[in-house]
């Protein structure tokens, strides 16, 4: 408090100027060095609130983003990359269709800078003292915020997607697809041929070539977000000339926005021309589509040379150990109304690696947590009984637990020393 | 005189409380002829997802309607929303042949349509007001509802503002539909206290035996025909008969109709906003003369206003049996409080009525105003979705984030009072400029560690419900940009970029950030935060971003040409006041 009775004027204002420059205020010795004059300019004040004032606009701007695009494609180029090209169309309120593109900082790049102000701002200033005490324990947790964020970025998420009274040992990705050509070996074994989706949506007419397979895939076209409805109502050239795909016609659906009221899923479909290797005939184009799982459909299958192989586009699967059998799923709503009340997984948890073998419920705000992985109640299938998971794997889960402790305390302590203080100083 | 200013305070607060007593007496019995309306209020049925009182019914699809809390007749006379849903109930009843709604509630001017296509369409002329009766349109119905039909099949990003209000309109129709063939509310509890409760026309279609059989049915339907024909003993001595059958079997759930009823008459927020608003004119009387006095007393009705503003949330807590707040709506009412409390806090510690003054307006503005608006909606005391079913995060969370809120208007109204006080009177002048600056931030310190604290734990939910801390979703975005503008304000300080001036209008932009956070997300989609979206609130957020945008322009004229901060001759023993003043520090 002796900075007090040594420093008057406007209070808060300079008594954390004489503070924060620390370094200038006679008495701390002046050091001096390139290095240092760095130091002391990344550790600036003024670069902080520059820092926010670019975080502030590019939070803003990746939320008006969200108008046009998915949630995962502004995340991904305005929050987890190092710059973005940001239109100038908001400033007009879109009332003018502004064709101008800015580059901006990204969140990686504002985040480090961030991260360096802060901790050289530390090291500059670094005072062991009652009265840092909170500043130091929030600016720990804003760190360790920052970091959480960074492992998030690489958090791996899927679903699982079970039918009532079905079982399930795959998590499907959320958002990315695959061909799958599959041939049972026997009971027990099953050869996989997989095609990703990135390779589908490349449309270069050029056919895809798999040396396992008799045959070669020409992608006729690829639907990222899609409806099925019946071809003697749909008007539009039925592209299928064997199959489902007769009968049912996929149809583009726009992909889903940040701000879509609905935060639909996109189901993907596709047509697909199969060709024989040896003479180059065509086997028929086929409809595939993710919507045929979630309608409990078989999928397609082609048979050649007697070797008998199922179709079906479906979201990249990664096989587990265990199996998650879904023995009810319930979805209450408020009586005479259609509000939900609550979704309910009750499933059985199979693992033969380990001999688990145990009933769980899962339900909105209680997931289950096994082996790394966290199986939330996410939605439920559109049509039938059947329950969709979310499962996500992020190592740092734990941390803004954590840091959200630790800013919330450090504050407490922060302004409450300030508050005391000011008290005291009234009742002087 | 001496003695009238220690008395006068008390003297307005005695009188307040005289007033906020006698509103609180319960309606004297009606007269002979009179229908008893009020212990119809009280019957408990089951209507979206909750029982409540017909009181509540009654009112909400009133509001539902008419976007209004009154009803007046064609003879211009104030009618209860209880009394309206009677005239309903018996437009159309099933003893009586015929296939149109008939009677006064066909005559009732209930049907707000503000939209010009629409009124085109029904073959009706706008007049003041905008509000129809079923008599007026109900030729030209038959192709509008096609029309509201088509819009609803079409996607939700295609349909243009005529489809949406042709919706509207469809729905009110519905709802008035329903409530006249009695399929809206369900009023007959289950027979053996456990069960669903079914509308009164599950019965009407099963038929005259089984609806004998059943003594809550046979009772409605007692009270309806009696109140068809008029004849007001009839309908009281079955009113009280019903409503003393359902104490029997129901008593827990009847206790809480009658408190509702009680709740719904008494209107605790109508009263606070009232009070607040007596107490922002006794604050602002106070700065010109009279100043301890009017200022007391204006604290005392502050506080009655808080104490009856505080019953009222307690009161929706105990009704629902949940946090207090729950939508929008709710969240407008506890900023009001928030922000009422807080200032009322601060300003025993200051006693310059600048707290007051602020405290009072963002209370009697958010409640009042702003809440009013938000509770056109119908019933406010709404059931909640499956993800938001969960006390424990709306207590902690929201209640976190929603106190941030207020934490930030307060900051951004002490702005606004610093800025015109500073520039247009001389009350600034001294020692007051440095007073108010500390409040405000003291106040942004607050708001700081609320908006952080209360987003986080949203990120801590979101991770308990979908395994994700932070997804960048608009809502979350929002909170952020109040974090990052709360410790953006503190840092400029700290570094000696901004002072007395720059943090007021800095805490004026800081309201900006808060209503877009508040109402902006929800204008950019609906999702699952996005629970209010209205037509004209976005006209309302951009006036009222420009209104700010305004006042801090207004900031920017020099300050030697602020009132408060003119140079002036110097007054005998005094030193000249600088034209940036240097706070005038107590120690």
């Amino acid at each position: 408090m002796s900075s007090t009775a040594t420093q008057p004027g406007p209070a808060p204002a300079s008594l954390k100027e004489a503070d924060m420059k620390g370094a200038l205020v006679p008495g701390n010795k002046p050091r001096a060095g390139l290095a240092w004059r760095i130091l002391q300019i990344c550790a600036s004040l003024r670069v902080t609130v520059v820092l926010f004032v670019l975080s502030f606009l590019l939070v803003f701007w990746g939320t008006w983003a969200q108008r046009d695009e998915s949630i995962w494609a502004v995340v991904n180029s305005y929050f987890r990359w190092w710059f973005v090209w940001i239109p100038l169309k908001p400033l007009t309120l879109e009332l003018i269709d502004l064709p101008v593109y800015i580059p901006f900082p990204g969140g990686w790049t504002i985040g480090s800078l961030l991260m360096i102000n802060l901790l050289a701002a530390h090291a500059v200033r670094f005072k062991l003292t009652w009265k840092r005490s909170g500043i130091i324990l929030l600016h720990s947790g804003i760190v360790l915020m920052m970091l959480g964020e960074f492992v998030a970025a690489f958090q791996i998420e899927g679903r699982m997607s079970i039918p009532e009274g079905h079982s399930s040992n795959f998590i499907e990705s959320d958002r990315t697809m695959e061909l799958a050509l599959v041939r049972r070996l026997n009971d027990k074994e099953q050869e996989e041929i997989l095609i990703s989706g990135s390779r589908l949506r490349q449309h270069d007419g050029k056919p895809i070539v798999d040396p396992q397979l008799p045959f070669d895939v020409e992608v006729v076209r690829y639907l990222v977000n899609s409806d099925l409805g019946p071809a003697d109502l749909v008007s539009q050239p039925n592209l299928a000339t064997v199959g489902i795909g007769l009968r049912q016609v996929a149809v583009e659906k726009s992909e889903t926005t940040g701000v879509d009221p609905t935060q639909a899923v996109e189901i993907a479909s596709a047509y697909v021309n199969l060709k024989r290797k040896d003479t180059g005939e065509s086997l028929g184009t086929y409809l595939v589509s993710a919507w045929f799982s979630y309608l409990l459909m078989p999928p397609e299958t082609v048979t050649v040379d007697g070797k008998k192989y199922d179709i079906s586009l479906r979201n990249k699967r990664a096989y587990k150990p265990y199996t998650i059998h879904l023995t009810r799923f319930t979805h209450d709503k408020y009586p005479g109304t259609e509000i939900p009340k609550n979704y309910q997984s009750d499933v059985r948890l199979v693992d033969p690696t380990t001999g688990e073998n145990r009933l769980v419920k899962i339900y909105m705000n209680n997931p289950l947590r096994y082996e790394g992985e966290t199986f939330y109640q996410a939605s439920l299938y559109p049509m039938g009984k059947g329950t969709v998971l979310q499962v996500v794997r992020n190592p740092g889960w734990l941390m803004p637990y954590f840091s959200t402790a630790m800013v919330t305390l450090g504050m407490l302590v922060h302004f409450g020393i300030m508050l005391v203080n000011f008290v005291n100083r009234r009742l002087a | 005189m001496k003695r009238f200013e220690k008395v006068f305070p008390w003297l307005i607060l005695v009188l307040a409380m005289l007033f906020i007593v006698w509103i609180a007496s319960p309606p004297g019995a009606p007269g002979k002829n009179e229908f008893d309306f009020h212990t119809f209020g009280q019957l408990p049925v089951m209507d979206r997802g909750r029982t409540k009182p017909m009181d509540t019914v009654a009112r909400s699809y009133l509001v539902f309607l008419t976007h209004k809390q009154t009803l007046k007749d064609n003879k211009d006379n104030r009618q209860s929303a209880v009394k309206w849903l009677l005239d309903v109930l018996v437009s159309l009843p099933p003893w009586r042949e015929g296939t149109s709604f008939d009677g006064p509630a066909a005559e009732y001017k209930t049907f707000k349509i503000d939209n010009d296509e629409v009124l085109n369409m029904l073959g009706l002329e706008p007049r003041s007001g905008l509000r129809y009766s079923l008599q007026e349109f109900r030729q030209q119905l038959g192709p509008v509802i096609a029309l509201a039909k088509r819009a609803s099949n079409k996607d939700v990003k295609q349909r243009t503002l005529k489809d949406v209000k042709l919706m509207e309109f469809a729905q009110q129709l519905e709802s008035f539909q329903r409530l006249a063939t009695y399929q809206i509310p369900f009023s007959v509890p289950p027979p053996s206290g456990k069960g669903d409760w079914h509308p009164l026309s599950d019965y009407i279609d099963a038929g005259l035996d089984v609806i004998q059989r059943d003594p809550v049915a046979i009772g409605y339907l007692r009270i309806l025909s009696a109140y068809d024909q008029r004849d007001a003993r009839t309908f009281n001595k079955e009113v009280r008969e019903l409503h003393s059958y359902l104490t029997e079997q129901f008593p827990d759930k009847t206790a809480d109709a009658n408190f509702e009823v009680f709740f719904n008459r008494f209107e605790p927020f109508h009263h606070a906003t009232h009070l607040y608003l007596y107490a922002l004119i006794l604050g602002c009387l106070s700065w010109i003369g009279w100043t301890r006095p009017l200022n007391t007393a204006a604290l005392l009705l502050g506080f009655l206003g808080f104490l009856i503003d505080s019953w009222g949330l307690y009161g929706r807590m105990d009704i629902l049996d949940r946090p207090p707040v729950i939508n929008l709506y709710s969240s407008a009412v506890f900023i009001g409080w928030c922000a009422a409390g807080v200032c009322l806090i601060i300003e025993l510690f200051f006693r310059n009525s600048f707290s007051l003054v602020v405290g009072m307006a963002v209370g009697s503005v958010t409640s009042g105003i702003i809440g009013h608006y938000l509770s056109l909606d119908g019933d406010t005391l709404v059931m909640l979705e499956a993800v938001l079913d969960t006390n424990f995060w709306l207590a902690t969370h929201v209640t976190c984030i929603t106190f941030g809120y207020a934490a930030m208007f307060v900051a951004g109204f002490l702005g606004i009072a610093y800025i015109i006080m500073g520039l247009f009177t001389p009350l600034l002048r001294g020692e007051p400029s440095a007073i108010v600056t500390k409040i405000l931030y003291g106040v942004v310190c607050f708001a700081t560690l609320l908006s952080f604290t209360g987003t986080m734990l949203g990120g801590i939910w979101a991770d308990q419900s979908w395994g994700r801390f932070w997804g960048w979703d608009p809502k979350e975005n929002g909170a952020l940009l109040i974090v990052i503008w709360a410790a953006l304000i503190l840092h400029a300080r700290w570094a000696g970029l901004i002072k007395q001036r720059g943090l007021a209008m800095l805490a004026v932009a800081g309201n900006i950030v808060t209503a877009w956070s508040w109402f902006g997300t929800n204008l950019l989609g609906i999702g699952l935060h996005a629970y209010g979206f209205k037509q004209g609130t976005k006209i309302a957020l951009i006036t009222f971003a420009i209104s700010q945008l305004v006042i801090i322009g207004l900031a920017m004229i020099p300050m030697e040409n602020w009132r408060s901060f003119m140079k002036q001759t110097p007054p005998p023993g005094k030193p000249s006041t600088k034209s940036r003043p240097q706070p005038a520090m107590s120690s």
